[in-house]
């Protein structure tokens, strides 16, 4: 272990000593049945051009090498079970990670967004995760906007020369509490309250979600470093044949 | 992953694949549509006869996983049936000094509502898990004619994932026996190295992949077969019965 990598460590320890990590099971998949109609097509609507925009440069990368087709379709069942892997926790409570923000990070936010639809559907149908009418609202918070700001955050903190660790630590944990504004949000816009404005909605739905999202949303920028840091150390090669150093 | 398993072993896996995606996919539309507590209290019953009864799917699996998103529905439950007002108004509030938590009869009955519209959305969906194989979902979706780049690269996930998860399983079981999550700060960097590995050998095991797709004359598409099964009769009418009823539920209801 580095010197680095004992520091996060510690630093670890005592964030999750200090609030007692105790969160519960994933909780920003919109449950099926939860919208009506016209917002399920509308956030689905508001979803295809980003997959097409995705869907094409997959195209692009596959038509130009027919290799990256089992590549693809590892990096999809890599974030699969990333997110279904349980995370250490005090309480033994089991969480997961979104797994969206090293997803980004590692393959780019145009290939994620359709890697990400894809493995909605498979936990809508196989983990009871989110469903097929909420699939554009989960698409768009979770395989869009989360790796979308992640993807931002971190090529934003190369640009300034932020030290790398911080920039992925801050590239996961705030795609992953961007991923629970949309959420709020949605549902907000969804359920507003009589008299009440969308804001106070939206800050009342985020209010309920926090108190388990944010411990979780630092637990897994913090993974996600020490995942990185593993990366580096061992898996250069394979790290520069997807094209993550060419890609920010 | 166990529904997998439930779903080649289901009773109603017989039937024909397309049939069972529409008569979901249908009642799950007509359930967000139709917005009526009957229609969903209907629904519930109906799949979980469906499902149980004749599909004969183990009632303790069944239960489990339409209690997965739990903590889902009680936080967004809470926050439809309390309302934040500056004075007490609503059936029942507690004063917080700067604010009030309200409850109103309305604001409850609607998250009862979506509560239930929820469970019977999932039990349309769980219908379709706990009878069709992924792959003839996949198939079905493939007769949509959804582009064919992305249905292969949803059946090369759907069986990487297992292989995946076997590695996971390996690599955890591994580390357990030399005591990888002994203490929290242990099973952090346990963690963290685990899933670093599998990035490792998922990329090794897509280059072989690779190589044993073109050994068997890979030339950019893939060839995926399914058997056909046909639609009976006397499942159409039933169908049809099913949503008539529910139209008819819709409009008493009204």
């Amino acid at each position: 272990m580095t010197k680095t990598q004992k520091r996060v460590l510690k630093f670890s320890i005592m964030f999750a000593l200090v609030f007692a990590v105790c969160p519960t099971v994933s909780a920003m998949h919109i449950m099926e049945g939860y919208l009506p109609p016209a917002f399920c097509i509308a956030w689905g609507i508001v979803c295809i051009p980003f997959l097409v925009k995705g869907f094409y440069s997959i195209k692009k990368i596959f038509t130009e090498n027919q290799k990256t087709i089992t590549i693809l379709a590892m990096a999809g069942a890599y974030i699969f079970v990333i997110s279904a892997l349980k995370i250490p926790s005090v309480t033994g409570s089991c969480s997961h990670m979104t797994g969206t923000g090293l997803g980004a990070i590692l393959f780019g936010p145009c290939t994620v967004s359709i890697l990400g639809i894809i493995v909605l559907i498979f936990q809508a149908i196989l983990l009871a995760h989110g469903g097929l009418t909420t699939l554009g609202a989960n698409t768009f918070s979770m395989a869009i906007a989360g790796p979308f700001v992640s993807f931002g955050v971190y090529a934003l903190c190369k640009k300034c020369r932020v030290n790398k660790n911080v920039g992925v630590f801050l590239a996961a944990m705030l795609g992953d509490l961007f991923t629970y504004c949309v959420t709020s949000i949605q549902l907000a816009l969804t359920y507003q309250n009589e008299g009440g404005s969308i804001v106070s909605s939206a800050a009342e739905f985020f209010g309920v979600f926090v108190p388990t999202q944010l411990p979780l949303a630092v637990v897994e920028g913090l993974l996600t470093v020490l995942i990185m840091m593993a990366l580096e150390n061992y898996a250069k090669p394979e790290l520069k044949a997807i094209g993550f150093e060419k890609s920010v | 992953m166990q529904i997998d398993y439930y779903a080649y072993r289901s009773n109603i896996n017989n039937w024909n694949a397309g049939f069972k995606v529409l008569l979901a996919m249908g009642t799950l539309c007509l359930v967000i549509a139709l917005d009526k507590t009957a229609v969903s209290l209907f629904v519930i019953m109906f799949f979980g006869i469906l499902t149980l009864g004749v599909g004969k799917t183990p009632a303790r699996i069944y239960l489990h996983f339409m209690t997965v998103p739990l903590a889902f529905m009680i936080c967004s439950g809470i926050a439809i049936a309390v309302q934040f007002a500056g004075s007490p108004v609503g059936e029942w509030n507690i004063s917080l000094h700067f604010f009030y938590l309200c409850l109103t009869r309305s604001s409850v009955a609607l998250a009862a509502k979506v509560f239930l519209k929820g469970i019977a959305g999932m039990s349309a969906l769980y219908m379709m898990a706990f009878s069709t194989p992924m792959h003839e979902i996949i198939d079905v979706m493939r007769k949509l004619h959804l582009p064919r780049l992305f249905i292969e690269l949803m059946s090369l996930i759907y069986r990487y994932i297992f292989i995946l998860f076997d590695v996971a399983e390996k690599m955890q079981t591994a580390a357990k026996a030399r005591l990888g999550y002994q203490s929290f700060r242990q099973s952090f960097r346990t963690f963290a190295g685990v899933v670093g590995n599998l990035f490792l050998i998922s990329l090794k095991k897509a280059n072989a992949y690779y190589d044993a797709l073109l050994s068997r004359g890979y030339d950019g598409k893939i060839e995926f077969l399914a058997d056909e099964k046909q639609i009976r009769p006397w499942q159409i009418g039933g169908c049809a019965c099913y949503f008539t009823i529910l139209i008819f539920l819709w409009y008493v209801c009204k």
